[in-house]
């Protein structure tokens, strides 16, 4: 630092620096308007003998109730909800009229909510030749698929990332998880794998959906079918929840198991009532279970409940309340397996 | 709530765009600063130990892979524990898996500087690459050897990728890489990454990873504790073998406009540079972009600005 004299640029320096700065046109002049934003600081947990560096998922909270922990402590033990009320709009399910998203990855597939339509379709165009092409790697593509537009449709509004392939080489890794790489035979053997991630090493059973939830992380893992010594691994991390959905999210139905779905439920204005209000798409009749989960901590269910939800559309209304306010609290939605369940708007009215 | 030079997420042109963001200090919103320009002065090197690759970051979901940056020796390993024999293992799995582990070791590396970075590697025709919103474009292997490139498709456009070799995507707004391996007939072997929030200041090794030879650059922000008319960078690089790295400084608010270029002669082992900085009025907050030579194994040690 003493070697150098910071108050000045030296001569020979300073006109080519002038001469640069007045000769940038007016486009450099345009500049972008800095933003403030959460703070996405890495945190780190020992998971077994692995520290493991991760990003938490971010819940873009209000301001009325991140700056009061009267709301975020009393509202969160006081928080209820009422009775759902269910309205059939139309008996239809037609997947053509619901403005799902194709995949960015592989558009000619169409819209597809389930892998088992697509698979066929990607054993007849690509089949295998036991050099290059091998049969997991349709079972992932059709994975991919699914999992690539329902991630672009989440991401409308907030943000969601996913993987899926082998897990044990290439390996399957999201952002802050990842399958414990294990040959397929040993896969078999034991009935499951386990995946990595902030919320510890959790073991993720053959052909089972299973919710990855950490005390500031969210996400999901899927172990699917097994090839030999390759198996298909399917991975969701919830980046940052959305606050409210507008346009349609579908669930992501892998071999006939559906992912949860994480959304945060947040009035826009401090009130002691609000009403929430979904629209949802199902292909038949339906429970879906309802968990309320406390921002504070996502392991604690401050509260669940269950709906009952027609096949077609419908809509889909209940009341929750609590004192000082109500709450934000993530809302964690699980419909019933074999479905196939599309939410097309979530909103929080005062 | 920190500042940042754009938001987490953008609509531009109707398509939703995660861009690469930057950290800002409070003192970069002052609007006498916005258009400031910098130039390098000359950099005193000196060597101050030998190449090591201690103190490096884990592959999640890869435990017991080798520690080392060396890419034969990781290919080796996967060859090992899951040879071609096997009836389902096919030759750009094996690739594919020794480029996961470096991925995955860069991305644990960058997040211990507190920071962000996403990328992987697999078969960009079937089952597909992507890192977050940008993705290699589905193609037969033959198609993209034929023509010589695979694309890159992000929000904000594309960028083509030789066919072996590497490329850097920089838009506006979106800092990338990617790099194709092997072609096959059908199947090809691609590595894309995406830096996501960029590093400012890094106090902590991070290495430049390399597969197959081809290494890639790193992206940080060159940060001041205050608005000053010269900073002097001091930074460590630790390399294998004598090396040109290229540094380019970025503008903050536009990546694709370079403040400067420069090229940073090193000796192998540990070098540590002090590099003078000079803006006008001030030295703006950059990003800093590392570009080392293929074939090489490079170690970012620190990166301090001063003052």
């Amino acid at each position: 630092m003493e070697r150098f004299d910071f108050s000045k640029i030296p001569p020979d320096k300073l006109g080519p620096l002038m001469a640069k700065f007045f000769a940038r046109g007016p486009a450099a002049m345009v500049r972008a308007t800095p933003v403030q934003d959460l703070v996405a600081q890495t945190r780190q947990i020992l998971v077994g003998e692995t520290l493991l560096r991760y990003t938490p998922t971010q819940l873009p909270l209000a301001k009325w109730a991140a700056e009061n922990p009267r709301i975020m402590e009393q509202g969160i033990a006081n928080f209820g909800f009422g009775e759902f009320i269910v309205r059939r709009i139309t008996e239809t399910f037609d997947i053509n009229r619901i403005p799902i998203k194709l995949s960015p990855l592989f558009p000619q597939f169409g819209k597809v909510l389930a892998t088992e339509d697509v698979l066929p379709r990607i054993q007849q165009e690509i089949p295998p030749d036991g050099t290059e092409i091998v049969e997991w790697m349709h079972d992932a593509t059709a994975t991919n698929v699914v999992m690539t537009a329902r991630e672009s449709e989440y991401n409308v509004h907030s943000q969601f990332v996913t993987g899926a392939g082998d897990g044990y080489i290439p390996g399957v890794r999201v952002s802050s998880m990842a399958f414990q790489k294990l040959p397929g035979y040993h896969y078999a053997r034991y009935g499951g794998a386990t995946v990595v991630s902030p919320a510890g090493r959790t073991r993720v059973p053959r052909y089972t959906m299973s919710p990855i939830i950490g005390k500031d992380f969210l996400g999901w893992a899927y172990a699917g079918k097994d090839y030999g010594i390759q198996w298909k691994g399917v991975l969701g991390q919830l980046i940052r929840l959305a606050d409210r959905i507008t346009q349609a999210v579908g669930f992501p139905n892998i071999d006939g198991r559906v992912a949860p779905f994480f959304v945060l439920q947040q009035p826009s204005r401090e009130t002691q009532r609000a009403t929430v209000r979904m629209v949802v798409d199902s292909n038949k009749d339906q429970r879906t279970r309802i968990a309320f989960r406390d921002p504070n901590d996502y392991r604690n269910v401050i509260d669940e409940g269950e709906i009952e939800v027609p096949r077609g559309r419908s809509t889909v209304e209940f009341v929750i309340a609590s004192y000082p306010a109500v709450p934000p609290i993530v809302n964690h939605m699980q419909p019933e397996n074999g479905t196939k369940t599309v939410l097309n708007t979530f909103e929080v009215r005062r | 709530m920190v500042l940042y030079n754009f938001p987490f997420k953008m609509k531009i042109a109707g398509e939703i765009v995660f861009p690469t963001v930057a950290k800002l200090p409070e003192w970069a919103t002052n609007a006498a600063y916005r258009n400031a320009v910098a130039m390098p002065g000359k950099p005193e090197i000196k060597v101050v130990g030998p190449f090591s690759e201690s103190g490096l970051g884990k592959a999640i979901g890869f435990p017991d892979a080798p520690e080392t940056m060396d890419w034969d020796t990781i290919l080796s390993w996967v060859k090992d524990i899951a040879p071609i024999e096997e009836e389902q293992i096919v030759e750009w799995m094996q690739t594919a898996t020794a480029a996961n582990v470096i991925c995955s070791r860069f991305m644990d590396e960058y997040k211990r500087a507190g920071s962000l970075v996403v990328g992987g590697s697999g078969d960009p025709y079937i089952p597909g690459v992507k890192a977050e919103d940008l993705k290699f474009v589905s193609e037969r292997g033959r198609t993209v050897g034929d023509r010589g490139y695979g694309v890159v498709s992000t929000p904000t456009g594309n960028f083509n990728v030789p066919v072996p070799g590497k490329a850097t995507g920089i838009f506006k707004n979106i800092l990338a890489w990617g790099a194709v391996l092997e072609s096959f007939i059908k199947q090809w072997t691609a590595v894309l990454m995406k830096f996501r929030d960029l590093v400012t200041n890094p106090q902590n090794r991070i290495s430049l990873p390399s597969f197959r030879g081809l290494t890639a650059p790193i992206f940080l922000t060159h940060s001041s504790s205050i608005p000053a008319p010269a900073n002097i960078a001091e930074f460590s690089v630790s390399t294998n073998k004598p090396q040109a790295v290229v540094l380019r400084a970025r503008n903050v608010d536009d990546y694709r406009d370079v403040l400067f270029e420069d090229k940073v002669t090193l000796q192998k082992g540990q070098n540590v540079i002090d590099y003078p900085v000079f803006g006008f009025p001030v030295v703006p907050v950059m990003v800093i972009e590392l570009a080392p030579e293929n074939q090489t194994n490079t170690i970012l040690d620190y990166w301090t600005a001063y003052p």
